[in-house]
């Protein structure tokens, strides 16, 4: 008797357990492949100069995610509960004992997150090689991958299994105790419209200044007003938060019941039926289509953070290697002498020759080194290394530096740089950017680029020459030489001694490295290598992907099923009126367009406003030119928003299913 | 002949434990004729309603309306036939909880797209009618049974369908308002020449009609048709009722 109920029940609503079934599979599996990846001897070994911090990075990770997976099971598993209202009332009226019927829901719900639990930890076991491989391929470390499951892991899982299902059931339980116990009380259920419409009306007003503030914030981010910026941020999370959901709960309802007065709109054809129908289903979704707004927001806002520190983490690896390797005039020798030897095949040599003075800049007049370059030796640089800063005709300046908002540094006119330099003319100028030529490590300070004349005139206080290379098949140093290239005898770098006024003060070379933590000292790389850094930008990188993907896509199939789920556990009445429409005479396919239209609002509204709220984060980051943030911007939400898309599709094509089985 | 029955048959469930809710029923209706289709409950009267208003298939036989080929008809096109040409009084009355009552009422005009002045005027003059002006704003959960059937019935009746499907229309009213209504029916029978198709265990209702069958185990088993005067076709038919047997299934109504 008891089977008997329970198979029923699964039976009856086996798209939608099936639905929950796999996506917490797949969030298991997700889970206890990123555990047992903790302790991977392969990894550790592969990744020599961080595994230590990327042990605890997994794990941190791992503990995030099996969070948010309870968070999910917690609040999924009370769909079923509810769903089976009507049917727990009836057994308890049949005279089944409350406590019989609390223990089919705790039944229930054990085997199905017993079930979840075993198909995610074989998911694990099967797929642990292949993310593990990806893993290692995404950072481009070359050792192969091997599988591994420690007993450890093993009983770790089983002991994580077990509790949370004990946990969940109980919950489950609690449930069905509190359904039991609750009459019906519709007045509750939904609210007046003199209670909705003024909720709608501030969670409108909320978000239109949700909308504005964040333009204001785009100007105080840039003017780097911190107090201000912070107070908006706080206006925005509340008024976000509280605004979409007020809409939610007030505006939308109140639009559909005035459409549904408009008796022009409403008397034609099946509006008068669809537009009560999606009110009563939306009263009963705003929590969720919050929620669900709320998150796309802040995964989009992270992805965007994602994608913009890789691409800063790789802009400045970019602006510091430029070339394959870079030497000075004090490496020079040794590095010509190692390339012999490893016979490194050189496809392309460059060598250019510059002048280091004192220079001053910003309103606190900081002195700093300024490393002067002719623009005829400028433009003989290869294109790769200089494309990316403005172009220049050879009568302008180009200032390069990466502290463009300093304050005070542009003049009166928003981006003038304004310079001034020891024993030479103050340089004004518009053409600002941050691609040193030979790489943002070899020298300190400014590089700017002069007319031949002017350069020609400057009185340095000190000389060098720089040196960049490009290889076949790479520099082929070996760990020794690039090692004793960083020795003592090779070292370079200067020291400004300040006087009161930039006439007097002087530059001189100081190759003591005991005097580093001097902020007057300024100490150059001895030579820069692109394929040290390669590596970790790529390890970094690859692990960020890694994570950033695998988490995108678990919440991604989280929203999805909640919103598949909701929408497809109608309750008996909601089917009945579906059954009862085509009776009289509506077609399926009117039917049809109503679940399709059902499931189009469900899934457009809360990405739209996910999108107007995720817009903070162009404001948010500063570090670029934001025309340049925009188009990455739309192509992360445009991913997302197909994605997104097609599960809705998806969805669509199961809730149809489910409502055409039941009409014949 | 508007309506064509040819040797239809419908079984429920699966093949060990099946239910032959009709075996083999053959009928023809007249355009404009009341036709009263009588017999105990699980006789299989709602699931010939059910056919022949195409809202299900029979397993075996035809349906022909104004010499159509209904059975052959795809899904929407069955569709729009019920709801251009037909009306509906259910005996579970298939009301839409999220409509209140006068919504369900003009539902059927809303949804051929009528105008909103018709709607308006259609529905006046049906509450009206019908005596159930009071409660236009009221839910339809929280109407009693018998003032949900009177609600359905003005929903069947408020298209002016050409036929009109009745399954059990009185059975939960009153006899004040069975007795309104079935004076309706019977008007637009009479002016209109709305066909009609009644299912009923009720032998005082059953005299309203001009014509009835009787169904017994999936298939005809007797017809009676009204000679011209009420008392007479009612006693015709509680002797009918008698002679099948199984007089106890039957609810022999005394008022009249
Ligand atoms: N949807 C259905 N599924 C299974 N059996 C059904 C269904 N509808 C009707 N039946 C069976 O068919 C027989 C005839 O039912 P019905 O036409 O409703 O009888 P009546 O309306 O004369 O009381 C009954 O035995 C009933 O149990
Ligand atoms: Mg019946």
């Amino acid at each position: 008797m008891f089977l008997k109920i329970i198979r029923r029940s699964f039976y009856n609503m086996k798209d939608s357990y099936l639905i929950y079934i796999l996506s917490c599979s797949f969030a298991v599996g997700m889970f206890s492949i990123l555990l047992s990846l903790v302790d991977n001897p392969r990894l550790k070994s592969g990744i020599s100069s961080w595994s230590a911090s990327l042990n605890n990075i997994t794990l941190g990770f791992s503990v995030l995610f099996i969070f948010c997976v309870f968070v999910y099971m917690g609040f999924v598993g009370g769909f079923f509960i509810k769903q089976q209202t009507n049917e727990f009332k009836t057994f308890e009226k049949f005279g089944m004992s409350r406590w019989t019927v609390i223990v089919i829901g705790f039944i229930q719900t054990f085997v199905v997150q017993l079930i979840s639990w075993l198909i995610g930890i074989i998911i694990a076991l099967i797929f642990q090689k292949f993310f593990g491989m990806l893993l290692l391929y995404l950072m481009g470390v070359k050792t192969g991958f091997m599988f591994r499951f420690t007993g450890n892991i093993f009983s770790m899982l089983w002991q994580i299994c077990l509790y949370s299902t004990i946990v969940f059931s109980i919950m489950n339980s609690f449930r069905v105790r509190r359904l039991l116990k609750k009459n019906k009380d519709k007045s509750e259920r939904t609210p007046r419209w003199y209670i909705r419409l003024p909720g709608g009306i501030v969670g409108i007003l909320l978000f239109i200044s949700g909308i504005l503030v964040t333009v204001i914030l785009f100007g105080d981010v840039k003017d780097s007003n911190q107090t201000a910026a912070v107070a908006e941020l706080s206006f925005l999370f509340v008024a976000y938060l509280a605004g979409t959901y007020l809409m939610y709960y007030g505006f939308l309802p109140s639009f559909l019941t005035i459409l549904q007065h408009t008796k022009k709109i409403a008397y034609a054809g099946i509006n008068m039926f669809s537009f009560k129908y999606f009110k009563e289903r939306l009263t009963k979704n705003v929590s969720i289509l919050w929620f669900i707004t709320e998150l796309s927001s802040l995964a989009l806002i992270l992805l965007s953070f994602c994608y913009f520190g890789y691409k800063s983490i790789y802009t400045n690896y970019a602006y510091a290697h430029p070339f394959e390797l870079t030497a000075n005039q004090k490496t020079v020798d040794p590095i010509k002498k190692y390339l012999k030897e490893n016979k490194s095949q050189i496809t392309r040599s460059y060598k250019t020759t510059v002048k280091t003075t004192v220079i001053q800049r910003g309103s606190n007049n900081e002195m700093l080194p300024g490393t002067f370059i002719s623009y005829s030796d400028y433009q003989k640089l290869p294109k790769s290394n200089i494309a990316r800063n403005p172009r220049i005709t050879k009568k302008e300046f180009l200032v390069l530096d990466f502290g463009y908002t300093v304050p005070g540094y542009a003049s009166d006119k928003s981006n003038t740089a304004v310079v001034k330099v020891k024993n030479a003319k103050t340089i004004k100028t518009n053409k600002i950017g941050s691609a040193f030529p030979y790489g943002s490590t070899m020298y300190q300070g400014l590089m700017i680029v002069a007319p031949d004349k002017y350069y020609q005139k400057l009185k340095p206080e000190v000389r060098n020459t720089f040196y960049g290379w490009f290889f076949k098949d790479g520099d082929r140093l070996t760990h020794k030489q690039y090692e004793k290239l960083n020795k003592q005898e090779y070292t370079s770098g200067v020291q400004i001694k300040k006087a009161a006024n930039l006439a007097d003060t002087k530059m001189t070379t100081d190759t003591d490295r005991r005097n580093s933590s001097d902020t007057s000292v300024y100490m150059d790389s001895n030579f820069s290598r692109q394929k040290n850094a390669k590596v970790q930008v790529n390890q970094i990188s690859g692990f960020g992907i890694f994570i950033v993907a695998m988490f995108s896509v678990s919440l991604l199939i989280a929203l999805g099923s909640v919103l598949t789920l909701r929408l497809l556990l109608r309750d008996d009445s909601e089917w009945k009126q579906l059954k009862t429409l085509n009776k009289i005479g509506v077609s399926k396919s009117e039917i049809k367009e109503i679940v399709k239209k059902e499931t189009i609002y469900s899934f457009v509204i809360p990405i739209i406003f996910a999108v107007l709220q995720s817009y903070i984060v162009i404001a948010l980051l500063d570090r670029y030119p934001k025309t340049t943030m925009v188009i990455p911007f739309i192509l992360i939400n445009l991913g997302y928003i197909a994605l997104y898309g097609i599960i809705g599709f998806v969805t669509y094509l199961i809730s149809w299913r489910s409502v055409n089985q039941k009409l014949s | 002949m508007q309506i064509v029955v040819k040797n239809i048959a419908k079984d429920y469930g699966k093949r060990f434990n099946a239910v032959h809710a009709i075996k083999d029923i053959g009928l023809e209706v007249k355009h404009g004729e009341f036709l009263g289709i009588m017999g105990p409950s699980g006789a299989g009267k709602s699931t010939l309603l059910n056919i022949i208003s195409t809202n299900e298939r029979p397993d075996h036989g035809q349906v022909l309306i104004d010499g159509i080929d209904m059975t052959g008809l795809h899904d929407k096109e069955q569709a729009k036939y019920r709801r251009n040409k037909m009306g509906f009084i259910y005996q579970s009355f298939e009301l839409l909880d999220s409509l209140n009552v006068k919504e369900n009422i003009i539902l059927p005009m809303a949804l051929n797209h009528a105008s909103k002045r018709l709607i308006e005027q259609n529905f006046k003059h049906m509450t009206k009618l019908l005596n159930i002006e009071g409660l236009s704003k009221r839910s339809v959960d929280d109407l009693s049974l018998g003032q949900k059937q009177i609600v359905a019935a003005a929903r069947a009746l408020i298209n002016s369908p050409e036929i009109l499907f009745a399954d059990e229309p009185t059975g939960s009213l009153d006899s004040k308002s069975a007795t309104i209504l079935l004076n309706y029916m019977q008007l637009i029978n009479d002016k209109e020449k709305t066909t009609i198709l009644m299912a009923t265990h009720d032998a005082f209702t059953a005299s309203y009609c001009s014509r009835v069958i009787f169904v017994k185990d999936g298939v005809i088993f007797a017809e009676v048709v009204n000679p011209g005067d009420r008392n007479k076709f009612f006693e015709q038919i509680i002797n009918m009722q008698r002679t099948i047997g199984g007089g106890s299934y039957f609810n022999v109504s005394q008022n009249n």
